[in-house]
């Protein structure tokens, strides 16, 4: 009797002592998690890309569908930049930071040879304000001034190579520009308007 | 004397017969053993699964967690993922006014007792896609193309990335499945 009892004693401090231990072996585990997202179209996403209230050249701007596309050849009217001349603009594209961080924004993919540029215009709200030289505020596209590799521009050679920063609510307007020998200019294709964080930069 | 010998030369032969039959037929054995089995909180399972951040992001749904994007909190109902978008989450809506923000939306944590390589993956019926990337990895690798190995007791702090290209517009509910294996 008095053996008996040693053993069923024995017996449960091992099971104790497993459950105190809290984790056995596993080998596998795959837990279902449920999440919700919602998409937007481009006038109410995070990163809200539109066009200008009031602005003309709204006209070339198309904000029927989810994505905003840009059309500068059939427009109303003429059907395409004039060669060997200046051509901006302005007003073209309102960028805001619907977002809760400071973000850079530029342009990536736009045509390069002959080329279309993306400029951030002196009426945006932006961190950085001043960045650019001249007329521009401020290099927006990757085929302008803009250096991908260092869009804070934290090599210090001047911000003029700096993309925007926006802060939460802040908005870049952007103006398009071309010039000098626009010859075989045909471009169709997809743009990407890209933001990162500031401190992610 | 030399009949006795024979015969425990017999019993031996007999004994060796049965060893070499080994087991008895048996019809049926139904033995009670006790068996325990508890589950846990997301947050003490074997397999951790801890929110970080305010719970804007990444809140817990009684004892499992659950991912809201843009915000659980969210002031304007328009207000979502643009389409056509790759968008990157690292950390919780309000962590960057910090000083020293939580980086990550989710913890996960081996809190099991052997090592096990870990991963999401996401079947839905929309276009979206959902992975999730270490968020201490400058490369932002998707845990589904490079498991993460986990000793016992190390975690990952992961972030979220979603793919809304060709996605309509609207909320979708979408499941993740977070795996962990040896």
């Amino acid at each position: 009797m008095n053996r008996r009892k040693f053993l069923i004693g024995a017996g449960s401090i091992a099971a104790g002592s497993a459950a105190a231990m809290g984790t056995g072996a596993f080998t596998s585990v795959s837990a279902d998690r449920t999440m919700e997202v919602q998409v937007s179209d481009d006038a109410d996403a995070l990163l809200a890309i539109d066009d200008i209230d009031d602005s003309p050249n709204s006209e070339y701007v198309d904000t029927s569908g989810n994505t905003v596309s840009i059309d500068i050849a059939s427009a109303e009217g003429g059907t395409g930049l004039n060669d060997d001349a200046k051509t901006i603009i302005k007003d073209l594209l309102k960028i805001t930071n619907q977002g809760t961080q400071n973000v850079y924004v530029w342009a990536e993919g736009l045509p390069t040879d002959p080329s279309v540029k993306f400029g951030v215009q002196d009426s945006s709200d932006i961190e950085n304000d001043g960045t650019g030289a001249g007329e521009n505020q401020g290099a927006f596209s990757s085929n302008s001034n803009l250096d991908t590799d260092d869009i804070d521009d934290d090599e210090g050679d001047g911000q003029e190579e700096a993309a925007p920063l926006v802060a939460p609510g802040g908005h870049v307007d952007v103006e398009a520009f071309a010039l000098g020998d626009l010859e075989g200019l045909d471009f169709d294709g997809t743009i990407t308007i890209k933001a990162v964080a500031e401190d992610e930069a | 004397m030399k009949r006795r010998n024979f015969v425990l030369g017999l019993g031996g032969l007999a004994s060796a017969g049965t060893l070499a039959m080994g087991t008895g037929a048996f019809t049926s054995v139904s033995a009670d053993r006790r068996l325990q089995v508890e589950t846990a909180d997301d947050n003490d399972a074997l397999l951790g699964l801890e929110e970080l951040g305010e719970g804007y992001r990444s809140t817990k749904d009684g004892s499992q967690v659950k991912f809201n994007f843009p915000s659980l909190d969210n002031q304007d109902p328009d207000l979502g993922l643009g389409a056509d978008s790759v968008y990157e989450f690292d950390r919780d809506a309000d962590e960057s006014d910090k000083d020293s923000p939580t980086e990550g939306l989710l913890r996960i944590e081996n809190q099991g007792t052997q090592p096990v390589d870990t991963y999401s993956e996401h079947e839905t019926d929309s276009e979206l896609e959902i992975e999730l990337y270490d968020v201490t990895d400058p490369d932002k690798t998707a845990l589904g193309d490079d498991p993460v190995t986990l000793d016992v007791g190390e975690h990952v702090d992961v972030g979220f990335r979603i793919r809304t290209f060709d996605a309509d517009i609207g909320t979708f509910d979408e499941t993740l499945t977070i795996v962990a294996e040896v």
